[in-house]
């Protein structure tokens, strides 16, 4: 007999095998096992589902969500947005030791100061 | 599919599959009462999650379940003995000189050390089951017992169909080797 008949014969015995234990599981473990699929098969019935009116509620949520999303991102930059990156450009583009940009509050109000005395 | 003919699909598909599930469980926890309580919540995370599912894709859904279900129960005693060994439980005043195992209740079915006592080959197949490593078991349980294909296992077993092929014939090698007297 070839290697692979001998398996083929090898399983055929252990299911003959397992199928004649699985026969003789006694009557007190079947009926715990049919309690179980019972038990399980009834929280398929009690599975709440969405009620018909739920749907027009979840479709207004969802398109409420995506105008809001819409606008958030298409938003125009307002005037100060357009400003401040300037001004970041400005600050990139510029020669000055970055120190400088540090103490320019400082040197703001030093030539208010000495512009006002 | 309407919920009444699901519901009885999923009967006819349960009752089917229950006791062979519950022999896989029991080899590989030896302890029937876990083996029960293991069926029954592979039942109810496939009614819960996959009712809607196609029927025939209920089986390899269910043995996925199942075995990691199997998997998790080893993973949780392995924790527990580890846990024990560490910290041995203290004598407190609860304790009896009762031994517990006196008090389990009787379930009728075969512990699995007197049935490997008799020597008989279908005690000595399923303590060569329980010998193997848990993804030949699974193997060979998905393959030969239940008789699923390549691909079907592999969905179950949540691995590669090479995957499958390998771990199937390293379970028949073993067993055959285990179980010389009985094999052909």
């Amino acid at each position: 007999m070839k290697e692979t008949e001998k398996d083929k014969a090898f399983v055929e015995t252990a299911k003959y095998l397992l199928s004649e234990r699985a026969e003789k599981i006694d009557t007190k473990t079947r009926s715990r096992l049919h309690k179980g699929r019972c038990a399980a098969l009834q929280s398929l019935k009690s599975r709440k589902r969405p009620t018909p009116w739920m749907w027009p509620a979840a479709g207004m949520a969802v398109a409420c969500t995506v105008i809001l999303a819409f606008f958030l991102i298409l938003k125009e930059p307002g005037p100060q947005e357009v400003l401040s990156n300037m001004e970041d450009i400005e600050l990139l583009a510029s020669s000055e030791p970055i120190e400088f940009y540090d103490d320019l509050e400082f040197y703001n109000w030093l030539a208010k100061h000495e512009g006002a005395g | 599919m309407s919920q009444d003919n699901q519901s009885k699909d999923l009967d006819v598909f349960l009752a089917e599959v229950e006791t062979r599930a519950f022999q896989m469980a029991r080899i590989a926890t030896q302890n029937s009462e876990e083996a029960l309580d293991i069926v029954q919540d592979a039942m109810f995370k496939l009614v819960q999650r996959y009712a809607s599912k196609e029927p025939s894709e209920w089986g390899p859904l269910f043995y996925r379940i199942l075995q990691h279900r199997i998997k998790d129960w080893h993973r949780r005693t392995w924790v527990r003995n580890r846990w024990r060994a560490w910290f041995p439980r203290q004598k407190d005043e609860t304790d009896s000189d009762e031994n517990p195992i006196e008090n389990v209740p009787d379930t009728g079915i075969r512990d699995f050390a007197d049935a490997v006592a008799t020597k008989d080959a279908a005690s000595e197949l399923e303590l060569a089951l329980y010998q193997l490593p848990l993804r030949q078991r699974q193997a060979f349980f998905l393959r030969a017992y239940e008789g699923y294909n390549t691909a079907e296992t592999a969905l179950a077993m949540s691995c590669s169909v090479g995957s499958v092929k390998t771990h199937y014939s390293r379970a028949i090698r073993a067993l055959r080797i285990k179980l010389k007297e009985f094999a052909p």
